[in-house]
């Protein structure tokens, strides 16, 4: 094989592994079906979600703040052949682990409300169950999709007209 | 020999895409809208006070990319201001605006057609002018963050939340009557902390090193702000499968701490919003 193949090759190799040409439309995953948690009713989609493409058994970390008083759906989610998502919310301030999915069957989505504000931190790694998928070696879509009560987001505007 | 030398080095230019991003552990930031910032902060009962926005008159100060981006983000929060409290033309001016000084950023037209029409279409709705609001920001973001701008996305961001500290405290009218609205101001602690630590992954950047030195300022005097130790953190399973966090540590800010807020946040918006 001439030098010139080798180059060619390894280019376009890394440039289609890579995220330089890959479609951005993982940039949206977080509206995927797959992310949208059974009862959304009176709750709306926050602007803390977020969506990226990470390999098997990486770990990727949003750390967002929690504002205490509202009720929040946080929903993990992927592609169908790389269940289920392993979450865990910690506290940044602390370090401390306060929820992991592992404890409650890999349930993709958690429903809560914390008394007070804390800048938390969701771990999010894919353990699919299939060996095939397990070994896979490309990226997938991972999202983050953030739900907020209603009240949180609707100003009151008959009391703002001052 | 040429031929080795040169598999060398294709091998060490690509083995770092196949082996290192494997293992790598990636942390990504989060914010709230300036819109949805303001929503927090309102649960502490905020008032609309045209003397603390931005004129749009000042926009012709804003000739180099920093100051352009950091005042985007400061007109930004003022629009989401405005239009939580419905003042129609001051949006309206406000979007005058925020269209001229996001022309300078790369980003597609389509986000400004959009804006403009659901703008127009809507005007009568307050309530969608608010979640516009909310959304142009927010397609802006995802755009200079898809596009590796996180230069301009950090400026833009570090502004907005100058602007909404800046508002929140100087609608303060005591310490000591103002509790709940002291308690949102000393919630953004971890906001601010966030800023921070974006901002330090791009230091390299001049633009960013100097506001860098302004977010310091501003983290010093939170990193005075100490969680207290309330009752100790309960789980609860409520019977319709939610779960509460009942309890756990809180936030408290000292008036000392609130004043040194108030003076350092004002002294650097005066100095971003007149490009000192």
């Amino acid at each position: 094989m001439s030098i010139l193949r080798i180059i060619i090759l390894s280019v376009v190799l890394s440039i289609g592994n890579s995220d330089i040409l890959s479609n951005p439309e993982y940039c949206s995953f977080y509206k995927h079906m797959n992310c949208k948690p059974e009862n959304i009713e009176g709750y709306q989609l926050s602007s803390l979600s977020k969506a990226h493409k990470i390999y098997v058994d990486d770990t990727l970390t949003y750390e967002l703040v929690f504002y205490g008083g509202n009720e929040i759906i946080v929903q993990c989610c992927t592609e169908n052949d790389f269940y289920p998502v392993h979450f865990k919310i910690r506290s940044v301030e602390r370090g401390n682990v306060i929820y992991d999915n592992k404890y409650n069957d890999y349930l993709d989505h958690i429903n809560l409300q914390l008394d007070y504000t804390e800048c938390m931190s969701v771990e999010i790694t894919l353990e699919p169950q299939r060996r095939k998928f397990r070994k896979s070696h490309k990226k997938v879509r991972v999202g983050l999709a953030i739900y907020i009560e209603d009240a949180f987001f609707n100003a009151d505007h008959e009391k703002n007209k001052i | 020999m040429k031929t080795n030398r040169l598999l060398v080095c294709l091998l060490l230019i690509f083995i770092p895409i196949y082996g290192f991003s494997q293992q790598s552990k990636e942390v990504y930031y989060l914010y709230p809208t300036p819109g949805e910032l303001i929503a927090v902060i309102d649960e502490g009962n905020l008032s609309f006070d045209n003397d603390l926005l931005n004129p749009i008159e000042n926009q012709s100060k804003y000739i180099d990319t920093k100051s352009r981006n950091l005042n985007l983000g400061v007109y930004m929060a003022d629009m989401a201001y405005a239009a939580f409290f419905s003042k129609r033309t001051k949006v309206l001016n406000y979007l005058e605006v925020i269209g001229n000084l996001s022309n300078y950023l790369l980003i597609s037209s389509q986000i400004k057609e959009n804006l403009v029409n659901d703008f127009t279409e809507n005007i009568d709705n307050f309530d969608s002018i608010y979640h516009f609001t909310n959304v142009y920001y927010y397609d802006i973001m995802n755009e200079l963050e898809y596009n590796n701008n996180a230069n301009a996305m950090t400026l833009i961001i570090a502004g907005a939340y100058f602007e909404c500290i800046y508002i929140a405290v100087n609608l303060v009218d005591s310490y000591e009557t103002s509790g709940m609205l002291i308690q949102k101001i000393a919630e953004q602690k971890y906001a601010f902390m966030n800023l921070v630590k974006s901002c330090e992954l791009h230091k390299d950047n001049r633009n960013l090193a100097a506001i860098l030195g302004y977010l310091t300022e501003i983290q010093n005097i939170y990193n005075k702000v100490k969680l207290t130790e309330g009752t100790k953190r309960e789980m609860i399973r409520t019977p319709d499968g939610k779960i509460r966090f009942k309890g756990g540590p809180q936030l408290k800010m000292e008036k000392e701490e609130f004043l040194s807020l108030k003076k350092s946040i004002s002294a650097i918006r005066t100095e971003i919003v007149n490009n000192l």
